[in-house]
């Protein structure tokens, strides 16, 4: 008998992110450029949104906790 | 229900008037962050040593405890934004339009908490952003921590862009009355606007929150939270499918509990009567209650199976779970709060908003509770107990209480903040109840 394991050949994370959870964010993306009425312009301005956020968030925490880093300096 | 018709000038008022009670709350959340900032000040400069949470063997091996409960509480808080925004948006239940924007900016202060609990409980929070981004490739295929946060992130940055769009509307045309010292916010607010965008951005929004009903509370309360325990075969208390359900159930309770109090607590603050209706109020409370009731179905089924003839390691984990008194009263909160909303829905005249708020109050403490005992229950009595020998208990050290405070107190100052800069209720909403209509809520519940 052959024993199934799907860690032979992709990792549960791979697609459990990027095709399960995935797959809400895309069908929402897709709807934006292919669902009636269709704008292309305010579609890439949503899409930029979107971008735009993750980066700020990200960029944001960043300077946050190197501002910790900065006040708060690890014991030597 | 009230006879005035909500106008536009109830919605700017936050933003054109300030009361004294406002300086009070401002100048008592200030007061209360700042002492939680001290205390983390503490844990910044001593490390983790300052809480219970490194105390293996003497804390019971408890690494995990009120910080990851209350990350998972301020999670479940979050979901209400999504379900009265798509309740509204995919379903045309127009009755919850008025507090749908306040559960929206619930959604993100909520959520920025939860986010902030992680930076807390780092011992080094200025390696976060670097060590997630640099392992992120490979990490994300195996790690349920990194998959916990790409969901957060995604679930965060789609309510924020759903937020954006739907904001452009309001601010275009209230714009007259709103401060003038924010005119460089509000005009990046509503660059290239145009009345012809509303038909596609409403569309646009539709397809979001589409995404955002599926994501947040079947892959993200119901997914990847739970399956930072789920999956560990090691922990009785926290492995198995039942968590997904159990998860979502304890979100969904608290956040329609964390609605019912803000927007009562708006209601009083600015007299929205006639918009925050008692209506409103007490369908909420119904929704409180189903999500309550699913809540203590899904802890029965975890306590029968886990007390008749269950494996020992199940057993021993049960058994400390029914008989802890914090587990009781979280329990017992809960089961008071469903005999009020079930008496109310038998008899009416049992309704009161003030009833309606401390169920609320009662459920979220019930729901932090159940929180943090899961989290730490669940590492104190594994299948192998490597610390039988050297006893202990895990208690939440004062500084990791303090933590509550502080957040809550955050939490406050967000909408103390927001209510100056944005309109918390919807323009949407007062032409609706003015009965002018709004093509994206064509039907009624």
């Amino acid at each position: 008998m052959v024993e199934f394991d799907a860690w032979n050949f992709l990792y549960p994370g791979t697609w459990v992110i990027f095709i399960v959870i995935g797959t809400p964010v895309y069908a929402a993306i897709l709807g934006w450029f292919l669902g009636k009425p269709r704008d292309m312009e305010k579609a890439l301005m949503a899409l930029t949104y979107l971008i735009g956020f993750i980066v700020s968030m990200w960029v944001g925490l960043y300077v946050l906790t190197q501002i910790i880093g900065l006040v708060f300096p690890p014991a030597m | 229900m009230s006879s005035r018709t909500p106008t536009t000038d109830d919605i700017v008022r936050p933003m054109q008037s300030t009361a004294k009670w406002y300086y009070v709350v401002f100048g008592v959340a200030s007061v209360l962050a700042l002492v939680w900032f001290g205390l983390w000040s503490i844990q910044l400069s001593r490390g983790l040593a300052v809480t219970n949470l490194t105390d293996w063997g003497s804390a019971g091996g408890v690494t995990w405890g009120l910080y990851i409960g209350a990350f998972i509480w301020w999670v479940g808080i979050a979901h209400g934004g999504i379900i009265l925004s798509a309740a509204v948006r995919l379903f045309g239940m127009k009755r919850y339009l008025p507090v749908a924007r306040l559960a929206e900016l619930l959604t993100i202060g909520a959520l920025s908490m939860a986010g902030f609990y992680i930076v807390i409980h780092v011992g080094r929070p200025d390696r976060i952003v670097t060590s997630v981004v640099q392992a992120y490739p490979v990490t994300v295929h195996q790690s349920p921590l990194v998959w916990d946060v790409t969901v957060i992130t995604m679930y965060m940055v789609m309510t924020l862009t759903y937020l954006g769009l739907t904001i452009r509307y309001d601010l275009a045309r209230i714009r007259d009355d709103l401060p003038n010292i924010l005119e460089p916010v509000y005009k990046i607010a509503t660059i290239g606007y145009s009345e012809s965008e509303d038909e596609v951005i409403e569309r646009i929004v539709w397809w979001l929150a589409l995404g955002v009903i599926v994501m947040a509370p079947l892959l993200l309360h119901g997914g990847v939270i739970p399956w930072l325990f789920a999956l560990l075969p090691s922990m009785p208390g926290w492995q198995g499918a039942i968590q997904g359900p159990q998860f979502l159930t304890i979100a969904l309770t608290s956040a329609i509990a964390g609605v019912i109090i803000l927007a009562l607590a708006l209601r009083r603050a600015y007299d929205w009567h006639h918009i925050l209706t008692d209506d409103v109020i007490r369908g909420l409370t119904l929704w409180l209650g189903l999500f309550s009731l699913l809540f203590l179905w899904l802890q029965l089924q975890q306590v029968i199976t886990g007390v008749y003839a269950a494996p020992l390691d199940q057993r021993s984990f049960a058994a400390a779970k029914v008989t802890n008194p914090y587990y009781q009263f979280a329990i017992g909160v809960v089961l008071l709060s469903l005999a009020y909303i079930f008496a109310q829905a038998v008899k009416a005249h049992i309704f009161s908003p003030m009833r309606s708020l401390a169920a609320s109050l009662l459920v979220l403490a019930g729901t932090l509770t159940e929180k943090i005992l899961f989290v730490f229950e669940g590492l104190e009595y594994p299948t192998f107990d490597m610390y039988y020998n050297t006893p202990g208990h895990y208690f939440p050290s004062p500084i990791e209480i303090g933590s509550l405070v502080g957040t809550i107190a955050l939490c406050t100052l967000f909408f103390l903040v927001i209510v100056k800069v944005v309109p918390v209720i919807e323009l949407h909403a007062i032409e609706e109840l003015r009965g002018e209509g709004h093509s994206h809520v064509e039907g009624d519940d």
